[in-house]
C-alpha cells in the first residue's frame, strides 16, 4: 500500500519534471546555441577566431569598425557599479528612517512611493531630456545614473523598508542596553540582519545598469560605448546583422559572463534568510 | 554580603509618570517603588498595566515625563542605558542572529573600550560555564532551542557584571516544564550572585515562586508592594485580592452591622457573625462590604451537624484535581469555587453549608475596594 503510494508520487514527479523540461528548453536552447556558435565557424568547425575582437587592435568586419571591447566592458562595469552603489547608499538610510521614525507626511510619502514605483521610465524620456540639459548633464554617464537611480529608488526603498520592518525593536534595544552607540547598533546589528535585502538591491541595480541600453543611447548622443551598445553596433542601420554570427555570439557570451559570476557568488546571500534569535 | 548593605535602597522611583502622547494619557502615574540591594522584585500585573514601561524607564530606553529615578544616590533620569550598568533579558531574547553564541555574549564587553582579548575570553567562558552553555558557544542562535536561547540571553545580560538585572517576561516563550526549570535556575543564580533583579511578568505563579517582593500593578499604579505571603494572605484591595491566587478568591457581597463585640455580615443568603476586632469599622465608608475567602479556606461539616455562621452554596459540578476536588458552586447568583479535601464525598447537584476559616478571610469596603480586615 505504502510502496504503491510512493510509486504514484514518483510517477507524478516525472510528469512535472517533463513539463518543466519543455518550458526550460525555450530558455536553454538559445543559450546553448550561443555557446555553440561562439566557438564554431559557419561550417560548424571548432574555432577561437570569433573571439579575435578581444585582442585585435582595430577590430573590423565587413568594413565595420568595432570599438575596443575592453573599454566597453570597463565602462559598463563602472556604469553598473555606480548605479548599484548610489542606489544602495540612498536606499539604506532612507528606508531605515521611513521604517523606524514617525514624521509628518510619512503616510503620504509611503503612498507616493508606491505610485512613483509604477511610473514607466519611458513615459518621461522627453522630460528627462530637458532636465539633463538644464543641469548640464547631457552626454554624461553620471546623468544617466541619476535618472536610473531616481526612477527605481521608490521601489527599492519600499523593498528595503520591509526588510527593516522585520527587524524587531528589541534587537536594537538589546544592543543599546549592551552599551553600543546608535551608529554601532546600526552598522553592527541592523545592517548585518538586513544583508539579504541589501544584496538583492545591490545585485538588481547592478544588473539593471549592466543591461541598460535605451537611456544610454538617448542621452549619450552618438558616443555611448558600453557593452550593450557594443552588441548593438553589430547590427547595421537596417537592423540586419553586420558581423558574422560567430562574432555576435562570442560578444554576447562575453556580455553574459559577469552576470553568471555575480549570481554564483551572491546566490547564498540572496537565498539566506537570517533566522532564529527572535521568537515572536 | 552584610545585612546592612543588603537593606540599602538601590533603586528608587519617586512619583514617576510616563506619557507617550504629551500628557493626554499616562502609562504609569505617580509611581513609587523602592528596591533594596539584593532584592528580587517582580512587577506583576495584567497586560497594559504599565509594568513594561517601568522596566523601560529603569533600563533607560524611556525617560520619565515627571518624577525622579535614583540608583543609590545618583539621579539617573537622563542617563544613557550604557552608563547605567544594567543587564537585560528581553521577552524575545533578542539574540543577534548573525553572531555566534560566543560573539553574542562578548558583544557587551566589546562595547567597553580597552578590555584585553584574554580577559574578554575569560569572562565569556566564565559566564557560559555558570549558565551551563559552554558547549553551545560556537553555534548560531538559529540552531538553538527556546530554552538554550533563553540561557544565552541570560549570559549576555550577566557578562558585564551588572548592578541590576532586568528580566522582561523571560519565560513566556517556554513550555510549562522548561519554565519551571529555568525559573529555578534564575532564582538560584540571582541568590548566588546577590544580584538585584527585577522581573516583569503577568504570571502570578512565576512571580510568587521567583521573587521575594512583588509589586502588583494596575492602571499604572502600584496597588500593593509586599512579599508574596502577605500579598496572598492580606491583599490590600479588591484588585490585588482578585488578581493573586488561582483559583481566584471568592467574593460575597453584603452589608455589615455592629452588635456589641460582633460584626454581622449579611446578605439575602447568609448571616455570618465575625469578631469586631477583626474589622476596622472606622474605615467603612458605607455598610456595604465584600467578604473575600480563598477556595481552600472553607470548612466542611457532616450533613447532620452543621453549626451556624455558614455559607449556603449549591454545587453545580465537581472537578477532580487528584488530591482534592474543585467544587464549582453558586451562592445565590454569585459564583463560588471551593476546594474540598474530601475526595470521596458526593457533592454534585447538592445544596451544602460550608463554614469559613475566620482567621483567613478578608473584608473589603465595597465602595473603596480597600481591605479593612485587622489581623
Amino acid at each position: 500500500m505504502l510502496i504503491k503510494k510512493r510509486e504514484d508520487q514518483v510517477k507524478g514527479a516525472w510528469r512535472y519534471i517533463f513539463l518543466l523540461s519543455i518550458f526550460s528548453l525555450i530558455i536553454v536552447i538559445p543559450y546553448a546555441w550561443l555557446v555553440a556558435r561562439a566557438f564554431t565557424t559557419n561550417t560548424g568547425e571548432f574555432t577561437l577566431s570569433n573571439w579575435s575582437f578581444m585582442w585585435k587592435e582595430t577590430p573590423y568586419f565587413r568594413g565595420l569598425v568595432l570599438p575596443v571591447v575592453w573599454k566597453s566592458f570597463g565602462l559598463s562595469l563602472l556604469f553598473a557599479s555606480g548605479t548599484a552603489i548610489l542606489m544602495l547608499a540612498l536606499t539604506i538610510p532612507t528606508a531605515y528612517a521611513i521604517s523606524r521614525t514617525k514624521f509628518p507626511g510619512r503616510p503620504l510619502l509611503t503612498k507616493l512611493m508606491i505610485i512613483l514605483d509604477a511610473f514607466p521610465t519611458v513615459a518621461l524620456l522627453i522630460g528627462f531630456f530637458y532636465v539633463l540639459n538644464a543641469f548640464g548633464l547631457m552626454n554624461s554617464y553620471f546623468g544617466v545614473i541619476l535618472i536610473k537611480v531616481g526612477m527605481s529608488l521608490p521601489g527599492t526603498i519600499w523593498l528595503m523598508k520591509s526588510f527593516f520592518d522585520h527587524v524587531p525593536w528589541e534587537l536594537e534595544w538589546a544592543a543599546i542596553v549592551d552599551g553600543a552607540t546608535r551608529f554601532k547598533t546600526f552598522t553592527k546589528i541592523i545592517i548585518p540582519v538586513v544583508k539579504p535585502g541589501a544584496a538583492v538591491i545591490l545585485i538588481n541595480s547592478f544588473l539593471s545598469g549592466w543591461g541598460e541600453y535605451i537611456l544610454l543611447n538617448l542621452f549619450i548622443i552618438g558616443k555611448s560605448t558600453t557593452m550593450s551598445t557594443f552588441i548593438g553596433m553589430t547590427l547595421n542601420n537596417e537592423g540586419k546583422i553586420a558581423v558574422p554570427f560567430g562574432i555576435l555570439a562570442a560578444a554576447s557570451l562575453l556580455y553574459v559572463i559577469p552576470v553568471v559570476i555575480l549570481f554564483s557568488i551572491s546566490q547564498k546571500t540572496l537565498l539566506s534568510v537570517q533566522q532564529g534569535g527572535i521568537k515572536n | 554580603m552584610s545585612e546592612q548593605t543588603k537593606s540599602k535602597p538601590l533603586i528608587r522611583l519617586e512619583n514617576v509618570s510616563k506619557s507617550y502622547d504629551g500628557g493626554k494619557t499616562y502609562a504609569i502615574q505617580n509611581f513609587n517603588l523602592t528596591i533594596n540591594q539584593g532584592d528580587f522584585v517582580a512587577l506583576l500585573g495584567p497586560s497594559g498595566c504599565g509594568k513594561s514601561t517601568t522596566l523601560m524607564l529603569l533600563c533607560g530606553l524611556y525617560r520619565p515625563t515627571e518624577g525622579n529615578i535614583y540608583f543609590g544616590d545618583r539621579l539617573v533620569n537622563n542617563v544613557e542605558p550604557k552608563n547605567r550598568n544594567i543587564g537585560m533579558v528581553f521577552q524575545s531574547y533578542a539574540l543577534y542572529p548573525h553572531l555566534s553564541v560566543y560573539e553574542n555574549i562578548a558583544f557587551p564587553i566589546r562595547q567597553q573600550k580597552g578590555v584585553p582579548k584574554n580577559e574578554l575570553d575569560r569572562r565569556v567562558r566564565e559566564v557560559a560555564e555558570m549558565v551551563k552553555i559552554t558547549e553551545l558557544l560556537d553555534r548560531m542562535p538559529g540552531q538553538l532551542s527556546g530554552g538554550q536561547q533563553q540561557r544565552v540571553a541570560m549570559c549576555r545580560a550577566l557578562v558585564k557584571n551588572p548592578n541590576i538585572l532586568l528580566l522582561d517576561e523571560p519565560m513566556s516563550n517556554l513550555d510549562a516544564r522548561l519554565k519551571l526549570e529555568i525559573r529555578d535556575e534564575i532564582k538560584k543564580l540571582q541568590a548566588d550572585l546577590g544580584l538585584t533583579s527585577i522581573i516583569v511578568t503577568h504570571d502570578q505563579d512565576e512571580a510568587m515562586a521567583i521573587s521575594n517582593k512583588i509589586a502588583v500593578i494596575d492602571d499604572g499604579i502600584v496597588q500593593q508592594y509586599a512579599d508574596p505571603n502577605s500579598l496572598y494572605d492580606m491583599p490590600k484591595n479588591l484588585f490585588v485580592a482578585s488578581f493573586i491566587g488561582s483559583p481566584p478568591m471568592n467574593f460575597l457581597e453584603g452589608e455589615v452591622e455592629v452588635f456589641g463585640d460582633k460584626v454581622k455580615f449579611k446578605n439575602d443568603q447568609d448571616d455570618i457573625s465575625l469578631p469586631l476586632a477583626m474589622v476596622d469599622v472606622d474605615r467603612l465608608t458605607s455598610s456595604k462590604v465584600t467578604l473575600g475567602a480563598r477556595p481552600h479556606h472553607f470548612i466542611f461539616y457532616d450533613d447532620q451537624d452543621v453549626p451556624g455562621n455558614t455559607v449556603r452554596v449549591h454545587v453545580e459540578y465537581v472537578e477532580p484535581l487528584g488530591k482534592e476536588l474543585l467544587l464549582k458552586c453558586h451562592s445565590g447568583t454569585t459564583p463560588v469555587r471551593i476546594l474540598s479535601p474530601l475526595t470521596d464525598r458526593e457533592f454534585e447537584g447538592k445544596d451544602i453549608r460550608v463554614g469559613l476559616q475566620r482567621s483567613m478571610i478578608n473584608i473589603f469596603d465595597s465602595e473603596t475596594g480597600e481591605n479593612i480586615t485587622i489581623r
